[in-house]
């Protein structure tokens, strides 16, 4: 049996050995680039220290104690889900409206223009994003023009705590909502003009085929986007953040990624920082088993 | 047959045409209002208040500021020669993945296609990541913004996806008439895959030119920054450095960002179609 094993082995590369050399250096950059800083995690349970080297000092779980102990464990948390929920609540259903307003129009020229124009923002880089939105939120800014038309006092926006969440989250959707549009389209496009047919038949009016053609159609499109974006509550990257958070207002915009961020990389707190990001990761790891399960048991579809 | 629409379907037809209008114009005028800010007077453009629908005055003296500026001119060089080191690299590493993936019979095939997949899930997170960029010396050198980032699983899926679809016959025959991997993934894969291969680079292409974070954090030298990175530290610098004349600050920054902009504003028309395209090519295996 074991021998059979080797042979077999020696018996395809010797002849895929061609294949195998095509592959290496795809195998080289995964281990030196992903599976060598998945081992590198393991600091997060150690005291580690450049000088000493990686491998010593292990002290268990010492630092998540620490970071679940630390008075921002929870503001952390709250700001990172806050920003995500708002960010689902508004941004997830806004792409499909789009999608279902954009499939009623009958002009295919006004079509095509006004999703080009609508896809735009998402292919504009989150520097130039946040290089904009630092301007609009002075309290000279495009922002505080409008807000002072409907009356409201002007003030620097980005040191307002009141404003930060609706400043950041409403920028994510305005970037996105067209581009997600296209999968619902596309889904649009794939459900059957027979149903539609069948229904007017029986005299459902366009409402009644919104709700019992249209949606149908769309539901696992929307199911697998819905648990993908639940999955994601609790993960919310830095950048963005760091482009545009100050020290005034870190009780709402400070995150999990930058608390990482500025205790590992500007603080060089290497384990502690490590352990808060892999605290971060198994958090993301239960929701989106936990998304995808509901979602199965609910509507049969999964992920997974 | 043609059914005569009723007053309520005309109502909200009329309506849905108002709306997706409005929606355009929420998603231009920032950018609209950035450009006549930038071309306004900066003296007048402080008074003013409210939609810009033309400048305010009339002043090339931010573009003038800015383009004054040896980064912007480096920043843009930058951008470039990363985009040409990285795209071919990216390609060849992609390519060869998934080439490898949609061969048959390799005894390894499974464990190593898993191998990859597996860490579109898990990842080391961000400080393990930068301790392992510095351990293995990936700091100041331009390659060290390159090599780190030039393969992404999901781009590898894609074209795959891609390869998997050309009929086997066609590789079949190719190989019978003696063709080795070389030529049956340059003479058969790669011309019916193009289409994919285009899409591909300009994902990747488009994630070099937007990236900022690791550029700003291993590049030693501001000789060697993006387009990006100089674009931030206008923003920043500016912010912080009190001695700047406040009146003409007030335009250079609208200005510096529609100096970034205007290559994108460029190229988007004639790739966007790429790029739904691509869309639907990633969703398809899902």
């Amino acid at each position: 049996m074991k021998k059979s094993l080797v042979s077999t082995i020696k018996k395809d590369l010797r002849r895929n050995w061609s294949l195998y050399l095509v592959i290496l250096p795809v195998f080289t950059f995964y281990l030196l680039f992903h599976y060598k800083p998945i081992y590198g995690a393991l600091i997060a349970f150690q005291d580690y220290r450049p000088a000493q080297g990686f491998g010593k000092n292990w002290v268990g779980l010492k630092h998540f104690e620490r970071f679940v102990n630390n008075p921002y464990f929870f503001r952390l948390l709250k700001n990172t889900l806050t920003i995500n929920v708002a960010q689902l609540v508004f941004g997830f259903p806004a792409p499909i409206i789009l999608a279902l307003l954009l499939n009623e129009l009958k002009s295919k020229k006004f079509l095509a223009l006004s999703q080009t124009f609508m896809y735009l923002p998402h292919f504009i880089s989150t520097v130039i994003i946040c290089s904009m939105l630092l301007q609009f939120c002075l309290s000279d800014g495009l922002f505080n023009d409008i807000l002072e038309f409907f009356g409201r006092p002007r003030s620097s926006l980005l040191q307002d705590s009141g404003a930060y969440v609706p400043v950041y989250a409403g920028s994510t959707v305005w970037k996105d909502f067209g581009w997600g549009s296209i999968i619902y389209v596309a889904a649009l496009a794939g459900v059957d003009s027979q149903l539609y047919d069948a229904a007017s038949v029986d005299g459902a009016g366009k409402w009644k085929q919104l709700l019992h053609v249209t949606l149908p159609g769309i539901a696992p499109t929307i199911t697998i986007k819905l648990i993908l974006s639940i999955g994601n509550l609790m993960s919310l990257g830095y950048e963005k953040t760091l482009l545009l958070y100050n020290e005034t207002i870190y009780d709402v915009a400070d995150i999990v990624s930058t608390y990482v961020y500025r205790y590992g990389m500007v603080g060089n707190q290497y384990s502690y920082a490590s352990a808060v990001g892999l605290f971060n990761s198994v958090v993301n790891i239960i929701l989106i088993t936990a998304a995808n399960k509901i979602s199965r048991k609910v509507s049969e579809t999964s992920l997974w | 047959m043609k059914i005569k629409e009723s007053f309520g379907v005309k109502a909200f037809r009329a309506f849905d045409y108002a709306f997706i209008s409005f929606l355009v114009l929420i998603c231009l005028y920032p950018f609209w209002h950035v450009l006549m800010a930038s071309l306004s007077d900066p003296y007048l453009f402080l008074g003013h208040a409210g939609v810009l629908l033309k400048p305010v005055g009339f002043s090339l003296e931010a573009y003038k500021t800015v383009l004054s500026d040896v980064r912007v001119y480096t920043g843009f060089g930058n951008t470039l020669l990363y985009l040409v080191m990285g795209i071919p690299l990216s390609l060849v590493l992609t390519i060869s993945g998934a080439y490898f993936m949609s061969r048959k019979g390799m005894f390894f095939k499974t464990p190593i296609i898993l191998y990859c997949l597996f860490t579109m899930y898990i990842s080391g997170g961000l400080i393990p990541t930068y301790l392992n960029l510095k351990d293995l010396g990936m700091t100041g050198h331009r390659w060290s913004v390159i090599i780190p980032f030039c393969l992404t699983t999901y781009n590898m899926i894609i074209m795959r996806t891609a390869f998997d679809s050309v009929p086997e016959s066609l590789s079949d025959a190719a190989r019978i008439d003696g063709a080795g991997h070389m030529t049956i993934m340059f003479r058969v894969m790669l011309p019916v895959c193009k289409a994919t291969v285009a899409v591909i680079s300009m994902y990747y292409g488009m994630n070099i030119w937007n990236r900022w974070f690791w550029e700003d954090r291993l590049l030693d030298s501001q000789t060697k920054w993006p387009l990006q990175v100089v674009l931030r530290s206008f923003i920043l610098e500016e912010n912080s450095n009190g001695q700047v004349d406040v009146f003409e600050v007030a335009t250079v920054k609208y200005a510096i960002i529609i100096v970034a902009l205007v290559p994108v504003l460029i190229v988007y028309p004639m790739l966007q179609k790429f790029f739904t395209k691509g869309v639907m090519l990633g969703s398809v295996k899902g």
